[in-house]
């Protein structure tokens, strides 16, 4: 299996700003010297309490963090995201078709009936009717938000998707759905993801290996079944017991 | 039910009342603005003349519709010229921060402490009066209101998600600026637009009564007001007709800003 991604020795520090005149500013090592990689179609879960670095290692991935140490090697193009909360990440003045159809139109030099096309048939792939590719997001629910979210990012046919806890702003109901999409799409496009989420439950179900942090570092590594069954770090042991899994 | 929005109704029926006043009188005035005839010198509201004569037997009617247009004219004028460049300097500082904003920032800063007025008389002493001068320095003095309503509203626009979004989808720095986040503080631009022309006639109207806006042969309601303030007690219909019409004009853009802001 080849790799997509490889992060290796990833540190990143937030600096933060001094609370009185008189103190020095003090530096946050938010991400302590991790490394991990994703296969071909691969879903890595990336689990851990609020605070612990999740999401920074998801932005130094796709490079919105504008200083980090370690190596971060991409082994394909355009990796894109699906963010936590679909109400936040479509842009309320933009209808879906103009959200589906932007990354063709920047980083492509499809023709107009091209784009239109692609945007059909990715807004008909996420289980939505073309009818609304002329709607704007206020006029979906959550659910549908955050398939159109999902089509946005598969717009350019990437190798690697990061998802941001995509269905934690969801309720139970529609969170099974959105998963089983991702899983459809994973098979249909070969994707690999990043899935973060503090959810066991969901990353049981969705995931084939799994990282566990905590305050920064990586306490636990390997793949799903052994690590819920056989889990070494006393942290993944207290996590597993609050969710009461039953595996 | 739903509740009327009074702010709304009053603000339009003002509002298009004037701008009806100013488009019919700048085809047609019911007499030459110019025209003088001395047998009417301040001669009473009468059924020829509903607002009465100047201190010149010029029609007050006819004068006020065309220095309504004039006034309506210059305050458009100075609140376009003074948004575009409010919005691209607040795009600029608001998105990308740093020692630029700083440094225009500051700029602002200066240019907010004079008095708007005081800014466009030193404007005027150095480049002469007239209609387009008094756009330029208007335009100028309301730079800083709208660049700081823009750069706060790019500050709080460019760390949500659908920015972060848009940087993925390979839109150039641009591109988000004035296609994705632009869009979405046009609510937000549009009620400080409205009170910016109220403030922008204001200011037109003082500038042409202390005498160095508009210039004659073209009249203003500013200008009107000084010329009757002489005239106040033998002629008072002729100070309130330019009054009245910058009442309303005001009025109703004003009615029609909080409309926008009650609505959001």
């Amino acid at each position: 299996m080849e790799d997509v991604l490889k992060v290796s020795h990833l540190n990143v520090y937030y600096k933060q700003y001094a609370k009185s005149l008189f103190k020095k500013p003090t530096v946050f090592h938010a991400v302590k010297d991790v490394s991990f990689s994703v296969g071909e179609g691969e879903i890595l879960g990336l689990l851990g309490e609020s605070g612990c670095g999740k999401s920074t290692v998801a932005k130094a991935v796709l490079g919105m963090l504008p200083q980090v140490d370690g190596t971060i090697e991409h082994f394909s193009k355009n990796p894109q995201m699906v963010f936590q909360d679909p109400f936040h990440s479509l842009n309320p003045a933009r209808s879906v078709g103009q959200i589906l159809k932007e990354p063709l139109r920047n980083l492509t030099d499809l023709s107009k009936e091209a784009q239109e096309e692609k945007a059909v048939s990715m807004i008909k792939r996420v289980g939505l009717d073309e009818k609304y590719l002329s709607h704007y997001p206020k006029e979906l629910s959550g659910g549908q938000r955050q398939r159109v979210a999902i089509a946005a990012a598969l717009m350019l046919e990437p190798k690697l998707l990061i998802a941001d806890e995509p269905v934690s702003a969801l309720d139970v109901t529609i969170q099974a759905q959105i998963i089983d999409l991702m899983l459809k799409l994973r098979d249909e496009m070969k994707l690999s993801m990043i899935f973060i989420s503090h959810d066991l439950r969901v990353v049981y179900q969705m995931c084939d290996r799994i990282v566990i942090m905590k305050e920064g570092m990586i306490v636990e590594e390997g793949r799903v079944e052994d690590v819920y069954v056989n889990p070494s770090h006393p942290y993944t042991k207290t996590l597993i017991e609050a969710a009461n899994l039953k595996v | 039910m739903k509740k009327k929005n009074w702010n709304l109704i009053l603000g339009t029926v003002i509002t298009s009342i004037m701008l009806l006043l100013i488009v019919v009188g700048f085809f047609f005035t019911p007499y030459d603005s110019q025209q003088m005839n001395i047998d009417l010198k301040l001669a009473s509201p009468s059924l020829a003349h509903p607002l009465g004569c100047d201190h010149f037997g010029r029609d007050i009617l006819s004068r006020v519709m065309e220095g309504a247009g004039t006034t309506f004219f210059v305050a458009i004028g100075t609140v376009l010229l003074g948004c575009v460049i409010g919005i691209i300097m607040g795009a600029v500082t608001g998105y990308f921060g740093g020692i630029l904003d700083e440094i225009l920032m500051r700029l602002n800063d200066a240019l907010f402490a004079f008095p708007s007025i005081l800014l466009a008389l030193v404007f005027i002493s150095l480049f002469g009066s007239g209609k387009y001068n008094v756009i330029l320095a208007l335009g100028i003095a309301f730079v800083p209101s709208f660049a700081r309503i823009v750069r706060s509203e790019f500050l709080r626009c460019k760390s949500l998600d659908y920015v972060r979004a848009a940087r993925l989808a390979g839109a150039s720095h641009l591109r988000i600026m004035f296609v994705h986040i632009l869009p979405n503080i046009l609510p937000v631009l549009l009620s400080s637009l409205m009170i910016g022309f109220n403030n922008a006639v204001l200011a037109e109207a003082s500038m042409s009564y202390l005498g160095i806006g508009v210039q004659p042969p073209d009249s203003s309601l500013g200008m009107m007001l000084s010329e009757a303030q002489t005239y106040l007690f033998r002629a008072p219909w002729y100070v309130l007709a330019p009054g009245v019409a910058i009442v309303l004009l005001i009025l109703g853009f004003a009615l029609l800003a909080e409309s926008i802001n009650k609505k959001k």
